[in-house]
């Protein structure tokens, strides 16, 4: 991470402005414990409270770090709950890293947001639309097929 | 060089992002 992307342009601007930057040792006693890192390197999207919401692991090139990183972003806003926040976050993913592998998901997740926040199905069946359309490989597909029999 | 600026108190990462009300993105890295 320290050789590519931790140095990229893009991923410092982002990481320094959008969340706290916090980097610990592995081998940790009390917070590798605690957070039960058994590979390195993990990824976590902690709160203020120090509650997990999101975890990867593996060494990132730049181009797929930050989109991972506002997927965990839209999840942990999600779980507090600030679902505009989290909206934002998933829609981030979608617009400027469609080609993302993690881009299906954040259709996912964005369309349940907005049911939630709002109540509407079309949101629902408007999700698994788009992923027919626009990811029709992706696994995400499958699991929004539910949501297409809400159509009248 | 511009670089990111890593928090390496656990305490203190946690106390900041309360302060600017951010998360906390937190790499657990192998220093070997």
């Amino acid at each position: 991470m320290d050789a590519v992307a931790y140095i990229d342009p893009a991923v410092i601007s982002f990481v320094n402005d959008t969340v706290v930057p916090l980097r610990l040792p592995a081998s940790d006693k009390v917070l590798g414990s605690r957070y039960k890192v058994k590979w390195t390197p993990t990824l976590l999207i902690l709160d203020g409270d120090g509650t997990e919401h999101y975890r990867t692991l593996g060494f990132y090139p730049p181009q797929q770090l930050i989109p991972s990183l506002l997927l965990g972003i839209g999840k942990a806003k999600f779980n507090l709950p600030d679902r505009v926040a989290a909206g934002a976050a998933f829609a981030r993913v979608i617009d400027e890293y469609p080609h993302d592998s993690l881009a299906p998901e954040a259709v996912y997740l964005l369309g349940v947001t907005r049911y939630i926040e709002s109540h509407e199905v079309t949101h629902l069946i408007a999700l698994y639309d788009r992923l027919a359309a626009e990811y029709p490989e992706s696994p995400w597909v499958t699991r929004a097929t539910p949501y297409s029999l809400l159509k009248k | 060089m511009a670089q990111i600026n890593w928090i390496t108190s656990y305490e203190d990462g946690l106390a900041m992002a309360k302060a600017e009300d951010k998360l906390v993105f937190a790499d657990f890295f192998n220093p070997g």
